[in-house]
This record gives C-alpha cells, structure tokens and sequence, in this order.
C-alpha cells in the first residue's frame, strides 16, 4: 500500500503562536469542524509528546490507512496533525533526533487525543511480536499491519501494560488509557497530573534484565569428550578441581534455573551454533541441533564464520525451514532431512543476525541486522554480527556473492539507530573474541586480555553497552576499557560446545540507559558422581538433565545412527592416511586415503572430466578400516565417509600449465610448509597433496627443504607424469580441487591454484557427495599403491 | 608501562617459595623481570591467536619464536613460559592437543629456568594471572605420571617405496 504524503500547510496555518495558547483538545476540536465533522474524510490526532518532559519542536508523523501527515510540537510537546482522506487505526512516531516514541489511533477513530510517550511506546510493543521493533514497525505500517491494531488487540495490550506496570509496584491511579488519559505535565506553574507522575516514576525506576549467552556450541547437543570440551579446570581454593560438562539436556537444566530467577530475561548467541559439527548433527545438515536449540528457547544469535559453512542459501534454509534438497543420497526426508513432524524443518525460532554481510548482488542485508526485546518499560536492542575475516575463513562456495564489512563500524552504526529508536541499552552478539590467560575456568579476572576482539572494542562508540562474543572457543567475563566509548564495555564468552553459559544481569532505568552490568560463567555442571563425589568448589552446581530436551537428544542420536549405518560402499582392506606415531595425520608423507579421495574429485562430478586432482592432507580427518565393531567387515558406511570428509566444501575447476603443476608440487616442501607439518620421529617435512590415480612423480628426500617460494627443487627433474605422459610445462591441464585450495591468499600454504589457476569454476558440488558417488560407482575399492615415489 | 608496574607490583606480592631459585635469594633484577615479561608479552601478541584455530601452528610459532630469542636467555625462558601458559589456558577448558603442548613447553621452559635464579613466582609474574593457581597446576603436572611415549614409526616398503606407519 501507498501512503500518501500530505501537505500540513493548510493546517499548518493554523499553527501561529498564538494558536498555540489553545489546547490541543480544543485544537481538534476546531479542526474537525472545519474539516467537516468527522465524516470519514480523515483522522485529527492530538496530544502531547512527552518521556515525562515534554518533547519540544520534535517531529511527529502519523501513519494511517490510505494517507499520512507529519508537523512538529510546539515548545510544550504539543502537536495536532490531520491527514486527509485517511482512515484510522494510525501509528503515530514523535522523534526529536536522539529519541523516537509511538503511540496509535484505534480503528474508526476521527478526532482523538492521542499521547506520545514512553507508556504508549511500551503499548505498540506489547500489540504484536511483530511490533516491538516499533520504529520498523511503524516504518512498515500498512493495512496488514493495521489489522494489529484491532479494538481488542489494543484492549489487551493496554490491559497487560498497566498490569506490569502495578506488579512493578507503580501507581496507575487515574491513567486508565494509555493513549488517551489527558496529560498535564510538570512546569514552574503547574503540577503534573497523575500520567505525569506515572511517567516519572516509570522513568526513574529501574528493572533488572537478565541475559543468557552461549557461544560455539558447534552442535555438541550430546555430550562432548571429555578430552574436546566436555571438561573444565575449576578454582578450588588454592587447587583446581576438573569437572565434566556439556550437553543440550544439561544445558536446557541451567537455562531453565537461570530463568526463573528472574521473568525479565532472553537466552542469546554469539555464532557457530551450528556447523563443524558432530556426525549427530552434521549428518542431517544440523536440523537437529537447530530445532533443539529452537527448543531450549534460544532466541537470536549472531551469525558465526560456520553459519556460511555450506552458503547463504543453506543458511536461509535454516532459518526459514525446508527440506534439504535431494540428490547423491542425501536429502532424503525422514533418514538426513526434515526429521520434525509429518517430514518437515520449520527452521530455526530463533532469529540469525547478520549486520555486516551484503549480498553484493542487490545491496541488501542477507539477514536482519538487529533485535529488539522489551522487557516493561525498557528494551535492549541486539546487533548481531560475524568478524569480517569470514569471507576469508570459509570456502568460497560458502561466502560466494557476500560483502563482510568492518565490526565497529556497523556496530556504531546500527546502535546509534537502536538508540535513537529509543531502545534503553545496547548489546552486541560478534562472532569474534580474544583470549585471557586464565588457568582456571571461571576466572571472574579476566586476566592478560588479547586477540582481535581488543581493536574492535576500542573503536566502538558509547551508544554500545555489552559485548557477547564468541569463535576464540575461550571463556570470559572481562570488563574492556574501551578507548573510544570511554567507559568499560562488559564483555563475555562461554568456551564451546555447551561448556557454559553467560549469566549478565542488567539494571536499566528507561530515563537513563544501562546504570549496572554484571557477568558469571556458569558452567554446565552434569550431576553425575564423577563430579559430585567430592564437593564442587564455592559458587558452583551440578545439574540433572532436562527430560524434554534430554528425549529429543535421544531422538536424533538413533536417528543418526541409523542414517549413518546406510552402507555406501565396499574395501577390500584397510585405507589410510600416513600417520604419525601417536596415531595422528603425518602430512608429511603420502596419505593413501587422500589419493582416494582426489580420485573421487576427479570422477566427482557428472559429465565433467579433468585430468588431475589435488587434495590437502588437511581435508582427511579419519580413516576407513575394514573392521570396526557394528559393522560388517569390507563395508564403507555414510557415517565413515562423513567423518572422512566432513567440511563441506565444494569441488572447483581451474586450468594450470605444466610448468604451474611443477611448482605447485614444490610447494609441498617449500617455506613455509617445511615448517608448519614436520614428523619429529623421522624429520620428515612438508605438506605432501593426495593426487589422483594417473599423476606420478619422484622426489628426493635428501634435497633441501625451506627454499623461497617459487625456487624449491625436490622433484626429481622430468620424473612427473601424468597418465603416462611426460607433463608437458606448455600445456594447460584441467585440474580439480576443493574450493578451500582453490581460493584464498595462501590455503595451507599453497598459492599455485589460488593464485595462478585460471578459467576457476565452482562445480557446486559438495565434496562428500562426490566421495559417497564414488564409493557407491566402485564396489571393493583398494588402497592404492604409491603415486609417490620417495627418494632417501 | 602500566603493565611493567603491575608485574613490578606483582613481583612485590609474589610470596612463593621458589622452585628454581635459591631460598633467600635476592629478589629479581627489574631489568631481567621486564626482559622476561616483554618476551612473554611478544609471544603472547605473535602466537596466542594461533591457538583456538590449530594448536600445532601455536606450538610452532612458539618453538620458532623462542629460537628467535638470544639461546639460553631470559627472553627465551619467557617465550616458552608463555608457550606453557597460553596451552595451560586451553587445557582448562579441555581444547583437543592444549595438553601435550603444555607439557612440553613445561619441560622446556623448565630446563631453561634452572641455574637462572628465577624462582616460580617471579616467572609467574611475568604473565597476568592468578600465580597460586597456576604454580600449582604447573607442579601438579610435574607430579603427574609421564605421558605414554610415542609410538615408534617403522618404514613399510612396498614395491621398492617406503612409508612409515605407527608400530
């Protein structure tokens, strides 16, 4: 719907200084007069704007059905607007620059005395969810908005804002109606009337809010190893005491017991909910954790770097529902997809924040940038945003088509407007963090703070008034002396995978903004005799689990179980990756099972064929044995391949000469990857790539290692082939890899493809997926023989 | 130079009977505790950030940040005494491969403080933090049973080319 613009000038006439002496009331009622009585031809509101001074010369626009009007208050916050040919319920905002109120009109209404004032302000936002961001609320005003904006609508959330306003022990004697209670406010002649009085006592009394905040949970809804996140190092006296911690049903416990200490309270996140998960939850693309986070009642996070993981389309998805789309056996419904009720997702409940990403297609934000959440008479607004080394942290299908722009200055942007809005603090929800060099869980210290959180912190603006933060996988409560704000920003993070959770309490006064902050980490204590056989240290708790969520853990842990037990293919033995002697990936030499899977890149996608695969050792992250309990010996199971390969990165193509293939092998053992993999117990080096079947070559071991970029010599002169063939320096090949090889400035050191390769195309298919074609097409695979030949 | 005070105000409270140093020795040149806290410092500033993303590229950056160091000196001895101390800082919330790097840096940086006259407490005051705590995880770990040592690698050579794999 269009809204009209109306000229106010030949009202505005009317507003000569002496026409001001009048009342507002009496104002209207001339004016409807002169308007024709009232007879549909539009609507006169009239009133005073005020947050218990009057708001002089502020602007005020009414927004109505089929029309709108705006004028300013005169210097007692008075004003009167007429909006011609309009129909009434109306929304109405009064903004003086720093502070922005709304009120309404009721439908069918022609000639009302409508105040503007912090109490009606509370009055939009109790009218609808869709209503406490007012300001968008208003912004957005149309007839499906005005369907909010019914008489009883407007009845109930009159009726529940004076309710909270008692049991906040506040006198509502003789304001009876928000909106339309006559105000009389305080001068140097006169009294202030009852909604005056109401109005200062609303301002000056403060309400306590509680934030709850977790960070990196990486869909760790089961229980974490205790040697990965499911233990933390307490203070305990002059000792230390190591609990076990972790998991949703746990988690659930401790929000629940956090919440009944206080109504006024919202549980939110710092990024990396999701993603770089668990095969529970990565197996079914983290709807799992997705929908029982939903249901442990988190309600906005930030995006993180893994939230792009697998790219803004299959972020959407989260957020919006739907199944994962079908093909090389996933996206199957009821087995990796849409496992809720009747084989649906609804996505997430909680709402993803992303306030500096852009699409760079359209302009436009990909997610919505900020949260408002009213608690009575204040709200805190929530920014929520990832670090702008996201675009260079995730694969390039993930962050394909966005912008990340700089943290501070979208911080200080948007928490400039949350204030102007009228929000009473701010608080900002960054996938981004630092470090302390604590060596306790706990520390209330916050001791020897660093890392990239610090500059951030020191450019934000004073509008900022809390920091939940997250990616470092630390935990902290630190107050930051922030240089720019000039006043110490609370500033916490929780460890990961569900160690803990921030428990911030705040004390907001409507009149005044945050007047105190204060944070612990509470951590998720499992009340198991492991830790509870000898007395947990001062201030600290053990917790049952949640049965709600404690069931729903169970459900998904059997369901993907049962996925992951779907055979996909056959050995005839043992594939492995080299290994150092603790059992760890050596990559500093030949890896059989990456060779396997750079033959599945090569074969990975339908109708496209190339003439070598690279992959880096780094993206083989377990091995296939034939023989592992619960599974018949020779078969290769979803389960295995998916913790193989569990990334989700896709293929790309790119074109390197022969000579660029030459140096790219080089760059195994060249500065700085001499350095960065080395085996201590044989001294070998490097970072040695899985090369597909039809690639050979010979290097000698004994040759330097180190050399500059570009100079190395290891490869025995003439000794690299490719299906028989000598490499021929001229000539172009088509090479494939994964897109965290083929973009980037350096990926694990490697520049040749990054860099140099040209004609790059994002195949779009997922690595896993073209690893389970593969195993699927080759019944029986072996573990190849060496591609590599070793000299010394 | 506000840090330098508070490690100078440290210093003062560190009350901890010394470990590496002699009972009634004198107290700490100013000078090496700067020296030893502004490597530290360095370390922490070139290294720390490394640790959350791949605990192998913090263990190199501190293995060859404190090579970079005059051998056998009191930067030295703060370089791998932060390496212990930012390992130690994720092993308190139980980061896959904080615990071998604490460790070894424990061994390292405890072979240098021998025979340097710093004393556990003076070392500790050279990085922010709670020193009765972290002195006594530190000896706790040297208390603890050494970890299994490595499997030893043996070359398999097949067709004339040799890889090695666990024992």
């Amino acid at each position: 719907m269009q809204f009209k613009r109306v000229s106010l000038s030949p009202i505005g006439k009317l507003f000569s200084p002496a026409y001001r002496a009048y009342s507002a009331l009496a104002f209207c009622a001339v004016m409807v007069v002169a308007c024709g009585g009232g007879d549909g031809n539009g609507v006169v509101a009239s009133g005073i704007a005020a947050t218990g001074s009057p708001m002089p010369n502020a602007l005020v626009t009414m927004r109505c059905v089929g029309s709108s009007a705006s004028g300013k208050t005169d210097s007692a916050g008075k004003y009167a607007l007429f909006a011609v040919n309009a129909l009434a319920p109306c929304v109405l905002e009064v903004s003086n620059g720093t502070t922005k109120l709304h009120s309404l009109v009721g439908p069918g209404q022609t000639n009302v005395l409508a105040n503007i004032t912090p109490l009606t302000e509370q009055l939009v936002a109790s009218l609808d969810s869709s209503a406490v961001d007012t300001a968008a609320f208003f912004n957005a005003f149309d007839a499906s908005k005005a369907s909010l904006l019914s008489s009883s609508n407007i009845a109930a959330a009159q009726t529940a804002v004076l309710t909270s306003l008692a049991n906040a022990g506040l006198n509502t004697t003789g304001v009876t109606d928000l909106v339309k209670t006559p105000l009389v406010t305080k001068t140097d002649t006169q009294a202030g009337n009852a909604y005056d009085q109401l109005l200062d006592s609303v301002a000056a009394t403060p309400v306590a809010v509680k934030l709850i905040a977790l960070n990196d949970f990486h869909g760790n809804f089961q229980e974490p190893s205790s040697t990965n996140g499911g233990t933390v190092t307490l203070a305990n006296g002059a000792s230390t005491k190591n609990v076990s911690v972790g998991g949703a049903a746990y988690i659930a416990s401790v929000l629940n017991n956090l919440r009944a200490a206080n109504p006024n309270n919202i549980t939110v996140g710092a990024g990396d909910l999701m993603a770089a998960s668990p095969f529970a939850s990565a197996i079914n693309h983290d709807e799992s954790t997705v929908d029982i986070l939903s249901q442990m009642g988190v309600e906005v996070s930030s995006v993180g770097n893994h939230e792009f993981d697998r790219g803004i389309t299959e972020l959407k998805r989260i957020q919006n529902g739907g199944c994962y789309p079908a093909g090389y056996g996933q996206g199957v419904v009821g087995v990796d997809t849409c496992l809720q009720t009747g084989g649906t997702f609804a996505g997430a409940r909680y709402k993803y924040l992303a306030a500096n990403v852009t699409d760079t297609a359209t302009g436009n934000p990909v997610l919505p940038a900020t949260y408002i959440k009213r608690f009575g008479t204040v709200s805190v607004g929530f920014i929520g945003l990832t670090f702008r080394g996201t675009v260079n942290s995730v694969g390039a299908g993930g962050v394909a088509g966005l912008r990340f722009d700089d943290e501070a200055t979208v911080i200080n942007n948007y928490a400039r407007k949350l204030k102007a809005q009228g929000v009473t603090a701010v608080a900002v929800l960054i996938h981004q963090g630092g470090q302390t060099t604590a060596s306790t869980f706990a520390d209330p210290t916050c001791p020897g703070f660093s890392g990239d959180i610090t500059a951030i912190l020191n450019q934000l603006s004073s509008n900022v008034d809390l920091v939940v933060s997250g990616h470092t996988h630390q935990e902290y409560v630190c107050n930051f002396p922030s240089t720019s704000a000039g006043k110490n920003i609370l500033l916490t993070s929780t460890g990961f995978y569900g160690q803990a959770v921030s428990e911030i309490n705040l004390t907001l006064k409507p009149s005044v903004g945050l007047v105190s902050a204060s944070a612990r980490t509470v951590p998720v204590i499992k009340n198991v005799s492991a830790n509870t056989s000898t007395p947990l240290p001062a201030g600290f708790s053990a917790y049952d689990k949640d049965p709600t969520i404690d069931a729903l853990v169970t459900r998904y842990t059997s369901l993907s179980t049962a996925a992951g037990q779907v055979v996909v293919g056959s050995v005839t033995g043992d594939i492995k990756r080299a290994l150092l002697g603790n059992g760890t990936r050596d990559e500093t030499n030949e890896s059989a099972l990456a060779n396997v899977m750079a033959d599945s890149y090569l074969a990975g996608v339908p109708g496209f064929t190339a003439d070598v695969a690279f992959v880096n050792p780094g993206s083989v992250r377990a091995d296939i044995l034939s023989t592992v309990s619960g599974k018949t010996t020779g078969t290769v199971l979803y389960s295995e391949l998916a913790t193989i390969e569990p990334f989700g990165n896709t293929l790309m193509s790119l074109n390197l000469t022969g000579a660029q293939i030459a140096r790219l092998l080089e760059e195994q053992w060249e500065a700085p990857n001499h350095t960065a993999k080395t085996n201590p117990a044989t001294g070998t080096v490097g970072r040695i790539l899985g090369v597909s079947s039809g690639l050979t070559y010979t290097y000698d071991n004994a040759a330097p290692a180190g050399a500059v970029k570009g100079s190395g010599a290891r490869i025995v002169s003439g000794s690299i082939r490719i299906n028989g063939a000598a490499l021929d320096p001229a000539k172009s090949y088509k090479v494939i890899t994964n897109s965290y090889m083929a973009t980037g400035t350096a990926p694990d050191n490697f520049t040749t493809m990054a860099g140099q390769g040209t004609n790059k195309l994002d195949t779009k298919m997922l690595d896993l997926d073209a690893f389970i074609a593969y195993f699927r097409a080759n019944a029986n695979v072996t573990s190849p023989a060496a591609r590599v030949t070793r000299l010394n | 130079m506000r840090s330098f005070f508070i490690l100078l105000l440290l210093l003062g409270l560190a009350g901890h009977s010394p470990a590496g140093a002699t009972a009634g020795a004198p107290a700490l040149d100013p000078a090496k505790a700067a020296a030893l806290h502004d490597a530290a410092a360095r370390a922490q500033d070139k290294c720390f950030k490394e640790m959350y993303r791949d605990p192998n590229a913090y263990g190199l950056c501190i293995r060859e940040f404190s090579r970079a160091q005059a051998p056998q000196s009191v930067e030295q001895l703060g370089v791998l005494y932060f390496g212990f101390v930012g390992a130690l800082s994720y092993m308190r919330v139980s980061q896959a491969g904080a615990m071998p790097l604490a460790s070894e840096f424990l061994k390292s940086f405890r072979s240098l403080q021998k025979g340097k006259g710093i004393s556990d407490a003076e070392l500790c005051a050279s990085v922010a933090g709670n020193c009765e705590l972290r002195i006594g995880q530190t000896l706790a770990m040297e208390r603890a049973a050494p970890t299994a040592p490595a499997k030893s690698l043996i070359p398999v050579c097949k067709a004339g080319v040799c890889r090695l794999e666990a024992q």
